[in-house]
């Protein structure tokens, strides 16, 4: 019996509605520290001294890191149902990104819980060959409060001769 | 204070940078790899687009601090498209335009503060675009 794998989709093989727990993320306090000195490095959020005397009471993990963990996870989660598929030639980039919004601070040591699920198909043919793909996103700390959220559109391939 | 436009710093991104980024959060040929990339989409190795936005955000920020705005943090993007890829030892700089004060923020003691940020390249073409809302402390105005 033959199966199909996600990488191995055309744009007219994904549903709407369909849902995905991509996994967790721990954030360990170095990490979050490295990240934030290239990307926010302000004392809340590189040193642990200062940060508990500012305004966050304490070190925060920068909002991008929570942000980008999201790709990573869909990255990982993708490649475990690739089954060879690893040419990334369906794999469409990102496009835009609407709504994004961080709810509460993630701390080091907090479990980020993200999910994915698609909530539209734009019907147009982009540069030939690709669809629109539209996902709600969400992460989720270990308390199950939602820390973040966003929509994203990327691109898929849509089936030749279609 | 009525729209005002800011310009950032600039920022290069190295292939180090751009593959070590990549390596952590974004895993894709086209962000590792000089001949994946060039055979890609894009046409050769460049950053990703997260690691863009985070720059971008960092650089708005910064600005704003230097131009005696007490930015706290951004709490929300409305929308980010990226235009155009940025390759290996491009650099990028923001152009801040602040628009509408509002009352509420779900940061304590802060106002909200609309932003257009560009994210341009070093010929200012437009690498991508953000339209935020950012926190900043309530008794600096």
């Amino acid at each position: 019996m033959s199966q199909i794998y996600l990488r191995d989709r055309w744009f007219e093989d994904i549903p709407v509605g369909e849902f995905h727990v991509f996994g967790s993320h721990t954030f360990s306090e170095l990490e979050a520290i490295e990240f934030a000195r290239e990307f926010d490095p302000r004392p809340h959020a590189t040193d642990p001294e200062a940060a508990r005397a500012s305004r966050w009471q304490g070190l925060v993990v920068a909002p991008w890191h929570v942000t980008a963990m999201w790709m990573r996870k869909m990255v990982d989660y993708m490649e475990v149902y690739a089954q060879g598929v690893n040419d990334g030639r369906r794999n469409g980039a990102g496009v835009a990104i609407r709504n994004l919004e961080w709810l509460e601070p993630v701390r080091p040591g907090h479990s980020v819980t993200y999910t994915y699920e698609i909530i539209e198909k734009e019907d147009r043919v982009i540069r030939d060959r690709w669809g629109l793909i539209r996902s709600r996103n969400e992460a989720f700390n270990q308390y199950g409060n939602k820390v973040m959220a966003f929509e994203i559109d990327i691109l898929a391939e849509r089936a030749p001769n279609n | 204070m009525s729209a005002n436009i800011i310009d950032s710093q600039t920022i290069s991104l190295s292939e180090a940078s751009i593959t070590s980024f990549a390596g952590k959060f974004d895993p894709q040929p086209y962000h590792l790899d000089r001949e994946a990339g060039a055979a890609s989409i894009f046409g050769g190795l460049c950053a990703s687009g997260w690691q863009v936005a985070a720059l971008a955000t960092r650089l708005a920020g910064e600005a704003l601090i230097e131009s005696g705005v007490a930015f706290i943090e951004v709490t929300r993007i409305g929308e980010l498209r990226w235009k155009k890829p940025t390759f290996v030892d491009e650099s990028i700089q923001v152009k801040v335009t602040t628009g509408e004060r509002t009352e509420s923020s779900r940061i304590p003691d802060c106002l909200s503060l609309a932003l257009e940020i560009d994210v341009l390249d070093a010929a200012g073409e437009v690498v991508a675009t953000l339209s935020a809302q950012a926190a900043i402390e309530a008794a600096s105005v």
